[in-house]
């Protein structure tokens, strides 16, 4: 992903002649951090052609060091949308370009920022300093699908309720999506047999209409799951008051899912399906986004759900 | 003083006078885009690394204040929030009384003001951790063991007033288990 270019023109040295305070570090990292290599902007004196046969065209690249400390490889050319990766020329100051949409704290130095865009693409950030050129890749990674995990099993005894509370990811896991919001977008209740009456119904409003409101992702990655969400789903459907007998039936929500950077366009990234399920035998079953939640009719009741601000017991 | 240091001593400024937390998180950036290495010559230099350093010791005296101890990162506000029952026994229900729907109303905007809670919340740690390392580096790279350099640091420390706890996160060896980082 990091290339380095050699130049006609005479390559100049990297050995550092400073008399600056020197301490170890071999990383490259923001605010000042240590480089990924001896820091040539070190010196004080113009620099001077290198000993051996290495000319410095030959070994000069760009390192990069990801802002966020999860997923911990921060050293991915992988990166989400809106997150910021520290990039490192290891022959000094540069001058930088940027192939692709993004943003570059500065146009020059030793070490920049970059800044991903809220779309998928490649783009190509390319050092100029010191007689030599380097190049390096970056994937940009947009939201791909949603993952949920189940906190709970909502059910109330004798009746065809069934639900879970849900954590909520974004995948992929392999980078991080903390500068994200998402958001639902309504819509209306697929039902037959015993969900029939219920057919219609939104997941947000009844009738359903428009978009719930965004919430933002946290900065946890979890390896298998992706960028964990500060959001808790209610995933609920059946009848609490007159309620009717075990029979076979089906309810499915088919619910478009967005994400933004916060404050920009959301643009939809996934279809996630909230489908609840009874047999003849009285089997129930939840699931949203691999989450998944059992019970038979007659299990005890378990769980208890808040909606409008008005907590339910099961 | 370096530019992008100006820029974060007036972003903070700003966030003490109006509390706008995206105040604090320009500082962050602007402070994470301060390159060091380009700094010449090295007496500007070594005046550039008291500067970050104290800049980042002030952004976490900062972001200090913002964080709620009480804070409970499993306590995370409702994706949705859906009609109030009423009196339907159906989930979801098909009806709201004008009653309902002030309940409604009230439980959206206190989800609402929960999910604000806790994006500073979650932004206090997110910014602790990244200045608390950005913090460690500089006294790393930047700063010798000499009594001279170890004495400006302390010097910082006390200028920003850190707290004895946050002097041994700063000094400490970097870990990926910062606060507020649950590991899963």
């Amino acid at each position: 992903m990091s290339d380095c270019s050699k130049p006609d023109d005479p390559v100049p040295g990297t050995t550092p002649t400073a008399s600056a305070p020197e301490a170890p570090g071999t990383s490259a990292a923001p605010g000042g951090a240590a480089p990924a290599t001896e820091p040539a902007a070190q010196q004080d004196t113009p620099p001077v052609a290198p000993p051996g046969p290495v000319a410095p065209c030959v070994t000069c690249e760009i390192t990069s060091e990801t802002i966020m400390t999860q997923p911990p490889d921060r050293a991915r050319t992988s990166i989400g949308v809106g997150e910021r990766v520290s990039v490192t020329f290891s022959l000094g100051d540069a001058a930088w370009t940027l192939a692709g949409e993004g943003f570059l704290s500065s146009p020059t130095g030793q070490t920049i920022i970059y800044r991903a865009p809220s779309k998928a693409q490649t783009v190509t950030l390319t050092a100029t300093g010191g007689g030599c050129t380097a190049t390096k890749s970056f994937t940009i990674i947009a939201p791909t699908s949603v993952k949920m995990r189940t906190r709970d099993t909502l059910h109330r005894h004798d009746s065809v309720t069934i639900g879970l509370h849900t954590d909520i990811y974004i995948l992929p896991d392999t980078v991080n999506f903390h500068a994200i919001e998402i958001r639902e977008v309504d819509a209306a209740l697929v039902s037959s047999g015993v969900f029939l009456p219920l057919a219609g119904g939104g997941h947000i409003r009844n009738p359903p209409s428009g978009v719930g409101s965004a919430v933002a992702a946290t900065t946890t990655v979890r390896s298998g799951f992706g960028t964990k969400i500060d959001g808790i789903d209610t995933v609920l459907l059946g009848f609490l008051g007159a309620i009717p007998p075990a029979a076979v039936g089906r309810g499915q929500w088919t619910i478009p899912w967005q994400y933004a950077l916060r404050g920009g366009t959301f643009r939809n990234f996934d279809t996630v399906y909230q489908l609840h399920t009874c047999d003849a035998i009285g089997n129930l079953r939840a699931s949203k986004a691999h989450a998944v939640a059992t019970a038979t009719y007659a299990s005890p009741s378990s769980g208890s759900f808040t909606q409008g601000g008005v907590t339910t017991v099961l | 003083m370096l530019n992008k240091i100006k820029i974060a001593v007036t972003e903070l400024k700003i966030f003490a006078e109006n509390q706008g937390n995206e105040h604090v998180v320009n500082a962050v950036e602007s402070l994470e885009e301060v390159d060091l290495l380009s700094v010449k010559p090295n007496s500007e230099r070594l005046i550039a690394r008291h500067d970050l350093l104290l800049a980042w010791c002030i952004v976490l005296s900062v972001v200090e204040e913002l964080k709620d101890p009480d804070f409970d990162p499993d306590d995370a506000p409702s994706l949705n929030i859906t009609p109030p029952l009423d009196s339907s026994n159906e989930i979801p229900p098909k009806s709201m009384s004008p009653e309902a729907q002030k309940q409604f109303e009230k439980a959206i905007a206190a989800n609402e003001e929960k999910k604000a809670l806790r994006r500073t919340q979650h932004m206090a740690r997110e910014l602790d951790a990244r200045a608390v390392e950005s913090a460690h580096r500089i006294t790393v790279r930047w700063y010798t063991k000499s009594t001279a350099d170890q004495n400006e640091i302390e010097s910082v420390f006390q200028e920003a007033g850190i707290s004895d706890a946050k002097r041994v996160q700063i000094l400490s060896p970097p870990t990926l288990l910062t606060p507020g980082h649950k590991v899963e």
